[in-house]
């Protein structure tokens, strides 16, 4: 059972650094588009085609110019869905750091951070989903497959609480 | 108290995702009738666009079959059996499939798909994340024999 628990460490611990990296891209994408909003808010000449490039929206048929109100309302919804990706990253970060420190995998925080990330997970249905929905980007895959995602994952967040009693008599026996 | 929770939810994510996959594997179905009926006006593109979503909603199908047995035997209370590790695991391998697909199909189209990244992050993401999963499923089923053992 130890040389489990080294290799869910181990792993974890690979993990934690590809989480941090993800982290930091989501930290940098977050920061240019919130940036590029202001100057939108602002209207300073170029703010419109700086938002279309920087939201990389040029591949989808956006030019500057066209429809400035939805292309306003688009940054904001990809600002709070990043704002969510970015909760949804750290809650992943956080378990991977508790595994790699070599603690329990079912342990109450880490139940409680899969919790988390099945409801953040749910949620990007409405933050990515359906912006994508409305502006013709994605189908409804983009509403149905974080759905699914949650529901799943909070179905294991309820397993790990079940791991967690059976921990908690592995304890005590030994 | 905690395995009656389990086996709730166990029982109620069974069926939604049995339910789910009827849906995809008809979606998937009708598009495939869609690609034959329409072989002739499609664009090169536009058939392997089509192809690619079918072949993706057949990805969805078999990780909602999986997840389905999965949460069944939660219902009866044994989350934590060898199955259920594999499953996982074949679960992850389809969203490894899933993250090779946009740019499978932007390859085989002779037009490209330009707009579209040639490999989904996304998915790989979720495939390390489910495969780390299984790996901890596989302590869980350690744990539960233990428990067998004791008693």
């Amino acid at each position: 059972m130890d040389q489990r628990l080294n290799w869910i460490k181990k792993s974890s611990g690979v993990m934690y650094l590809l989480t941090w990296l993800v982290e930091l891209v989501l930290v940098y994408g977050f920061f240019t588009a919130a940036v590029s909003l202001f100057l939108a808010l602002a209207r300073t000449p170029e703010w419109e085609s700086a938002l279309v490039v920087t939201l990389g929206l040029e591949g989808i048929g956006w030019s500057p110019g066209s429809m400035s109100p939805a292309l306003v309302a688009l940054a904001v919804a990809i600002l709070v869905d990043g704002a969510v990706r970015l909760l949804l990253f750290g809650s992943a970060l956080l378990i991977f750091r508790n595994l790699s420190d070599g603690g329990s995998p079912f342990s109450p925080t880490n139940t409680a951070h899969l919790h988390r990330i099945a409801l953040l997970v749910a949620l990007t249905a409405c933050t990515d989903g359906l912006p994508g929905l409305l502006s013709g980007w994605s189908g409804l895959e983009g509403i149905a497959a974080p759905l699914l995602m949650g529901a799943a994952l909070y179905g294991l967040a309820e397993i790990f609480a079940y791991g967690r009693l059976l921990q908690q008599q592995a304890d005590e026996t030994l | 108290m905690g395995i009656e929770k389990v086996q709730t939810a166990g029982r109620r994510l069974s069926l939604l995702m049995r339910g789910l996959m009827v849906v995809l594997v008809t979606s998937a179905v009708v598009q495939a009738l869609l690609i034959g009926c329409l072989l002739r006006t499609f664009t090169e593109y536009g058939l392997f666009s089509a192809a690619e979503r079918a072949v993706r909603l057949l990805l969805w199908a078999m990780i909602c079959r999986r997840a389905a047995e999965l949460f069944q035997t939660a219902g009866q209370g044994e989350p934590f059996v060898s199955k259920n590790v594999g499953r996982l695991r074949r679960i992850a391998l389809c969203f490894v499939g899933m993250g090779f697909l946009p740019g499978l199909a932007g390859k085989l189209a002779a037009l490209g798909a330009p707009d579209k990244p040639l490999l989904s992050i996304d998915s790989f993401l979720w495939a390390a994340l489910i495969y780390g999963l299984s790996e901890i499923f596989r302590y869980g089923c350690a744990l539960q024999k233990l428990d067998e053992e004791t008693l």
